[in-house]
């Protein structure tokens, strides 16, 4: 709390401008310590962003961060009694439109460049870290609608009746399921997943811990897809050898919805926690706080 | 256009804006003339630094004294190039270089040394300053270190346009430091040829606000997007880690080659041409080289004044990979 600035929002260190990841991450950890009546103001910060195209803007001159749009709706979807049901509707509406470029096929690479997820930024090809957010929002939004027995997480409808589904939710399924054989398509050969190349010029590049744990959130209702079993394989590694608030607070939460064993790792994790504090990122803190405080119990990243 | 993806010339200048096509023609440059003023000659170091083991803050701090350097009273932003990592490979400046540019710029009478990097792939700098033992040089010496990832920023405007940019978002503390170093890797790149003094800006660009990777520098051109970074930041000196380099399928990918020099000047172009030289290529083939070499500095070896050991020492001819072969210099180097 107390690198909280005056105007409700969190920099990315003590100090800094409020920016709309580490307000997000603040919300999302506060509020599962039990602590709403300090952190209302969070919600407030994120909804005065929102411009008339339903995107938050963190400053008018900078290019939109779709990436960060799409934590912002998934915290909203988390928090629905501290924002108007209209800002979440427009930000929402912003990230089923918002599409990653298409790129021709490259002899360098294994992927396939057709595929459209999310990018960080408009006009730019599709990444990871984006695409696991508009997943996760978008899988959130089909599930707070799902106390409607037709929509299911995951972007399927039991009812398959196209014409009762709520408004604007048909072209999110479409891109639920794109955006899911794209991060099936990244997947790093041994498993899990990196910024988004899975190989460069014929050779295999490294999967990273925080995107694969964001990748198998994404992806927790796929459990049999090859990729999320490779992906969850090497993710028992990868905290292992990536030691930082950041690495080891996704990583919790990610086995902690999979029902993995966590004693080990809440356990190391608990052991940084100084150590975070005294590099003094925000996002870092906020999501190792999220992670202690939230294993084995109801929590936003549990669809 | 997914990172490294790699297009033919002819692709690139399709999808490259107006502007670009043009300054490429060489009928208008993308900048003004007035505002690059290059000193008619410039000088480049090289001094010997065999191992790792050498004492980097001796080399430098003599470095520092053969080229002239006062920074006394000044800030001085150290911008090391923390990319990525992997056991046993080489990709990153040294920390013991890092560390040994703090102690020489601070005994040549800095006010400040702080030492700041953006990594363009791996968001995670808590783990990668600690994986690369960077952060216990750092801690230390006291020495602070800046997350540009995700610092302030303020839009600048870019004081070239290869590009089509016209306005790109910086971190504020490289705006605000009086004397900005590059403190590169000396590698092989699998898209611009070679990564030294120049490219190691794109470690700048805050992800926070482009993303990793900062694709908008990929769909903009890598080699503009240097030639637009330098401009506007315009780095005063240079210090490229060339102990052990790295050749073949660089900057992640490739091999380590034992070099065992440093390299040092306040032309950034001129030090990463006299750079190409040594291992192979041929300056004015690069092409960010070849159109700095207009209005940044120099890479003519005329104008260059050599300092330190003679370049002829350290020549070898480094593993490049097929596409880059045509810009090695002939005759072995």
């Amino acid at each position: 709390m107390t690198g909280r600035n005056a105007d409700g929002g969190w920099g990315y260190y003590k100090g800094k401008a409020s920016r709309i990841e580490p307000t997000c991450w603040a919300r999302l950890a506060l509020g599962a310590a039990h602590d709403e009546t300090q952190v209302r103001d969070a919600a407030a910060w994120l909804s005065q962003r929102q411009q008339p195209s339903g995107w938050l803007v963190e400053n008018s001159e900078w290019p939109i961060n779709i990436a960060f749009n799409a934590l912002a709706a998934f915290t909203l979807l988390a928090h629905r009694d501290q924002v108007a049901e209209d800002v979440r509707n427009r930000l929402l509406a912003a990230v089923v439109a918002s599409k990653g470029t298409a790129a021709p096929p490259s002899d360098n690479m294994r992927q396939d460049n057709s595929l459209q997820g999310w990018s960080w930024i408009d006009a730019t090809f599709s990444w990871v870290e984006p695409t696991c957010w508009g997943l996760l929002a978008l899988k959130r939004w089909g599930q707070t609608l799902g106390s409607d027995p037709g929509v299911r997480p995951g972007g399927q409808t039991r009812g398959s009746d196209p014409g009762v589904r709520p408004q604007g939710l048909t072209p999110a399924l479409a891109r639920i399921a794109e955006a899911e054989r794209l991060l099936i398509d990244r997947s790093c050969r041994p498993g899990g997943w990196n910024f988004g190349n899975a190989t460069v010029m014929q050779q295999d590049l490294r999967a990273y811990a925080p995107t694969t744990a964001l990748g198998l959130l994404a992806m927790q209702d796929r459990r049999g897809e090859d990729a999320v079993v490779r992906g969850l394989r090497a993710l028992e590694t990868l905290w292992t050898e990536e030691i930082s608030a950041t690495s080891l607070g996704l990583s919790l939460i990610c086995f902690d919805v999979y029902g993995q064993p966590l004693d080990h790792l809440a356990a190391r994790l608990a052991a940084h926690a100084e150590h975070a504090v005294t590099f003094g990122n925000h996002h870092g803190i906020a999501v190792a706080l999220f992670a202690l405080a939230s294993v084995s119990q109801p929590h936003a990243f549990r669809l | 256009m997914p990172s490294d993806f790699r297009l033919t010339r002819r692709e690139l200048l399709k999808a490259l804006p107006v502007a670009a096509v043009l300054a490429s023609c060489g009928r208008t440059p993308p900048y003004r003339r007035s505002d690059f003023d290059i000193a008619a000659r410039s000088a480049v170091g090289l001094f010997p630094a065999p191992t790792y083991d050498v004492d980097f803050g001796n080399v430098i701090s003599r470095g520092l004294t053969e080229l002239g350097i006062n920074v006394t009273g000044r800030s001085v932003l150290l911008k090391p190039n923390l990319v990525e990592y992997s056991p046993g490979t080489v990709i990153n400046t040294h920390p013991l270089v890092v560390a040994g540019a703090a102690t020489a710029f601070l005994r040549a009478g800095a006010r400040e040394v702080v030492v700041g990097e953006a990594p363009g792939h791996r968001r995670d700098i808590e783990y990668l300053l600690a994986v690369t033992g960077l952060s216990d040089h750092l801690r230390e010496m006291r020495i602070r270190f800046v997350d540009l990832n995700h610092d302030d920023v303020r839009m600048v405007a870019l004081k070239s346009h290869f590009t089509g940019l016209e306005r790109l978002a910086l971190p504020v503390e490289v705006l605000r430091s009086d004397f900005v170093v590059s403190l590169p890797k000396l590698k092989t790149h699998h898209w611009a040829a070679m990564t030294a003094s120049m490219k190691n800006f794109f470690g700048v660009v805050p992800g926070a606000v482009y993303g990793w990777p900062k694709n908008i520098l990929h769909y903009h051109g890598i080699e503009n997007s240097i030639l637009d970074l330098n401009a506007t930041i315009r780095p005063q000196f240079t210090i490229v880690d060339a102990v052990v380099a790295m050749e073949g399928d660089g900057p992640i990918m490739g091999k380590p080659r034992q070099t065992g020099f440093l390299a040092m000047g306040a032309d950034v172009v001129a030090v990463d041409a006299t750079c190409a030289r040594i291992i192979g290529f041929d300056p004015a083939k690069i092409t960010y080289l070849s159109q700095a070499s207009e209005f940044l500095g120099h890479i003519d070896p005329s104008r260059i004044d050599q300092r330190g050991e003679n370049p002829a020492r350290y020549r070898t001819r480094f593993d490049v990979l097929e596409p880059f072969k045509s810009l090695q210099l002939a005759g072995g180097g």
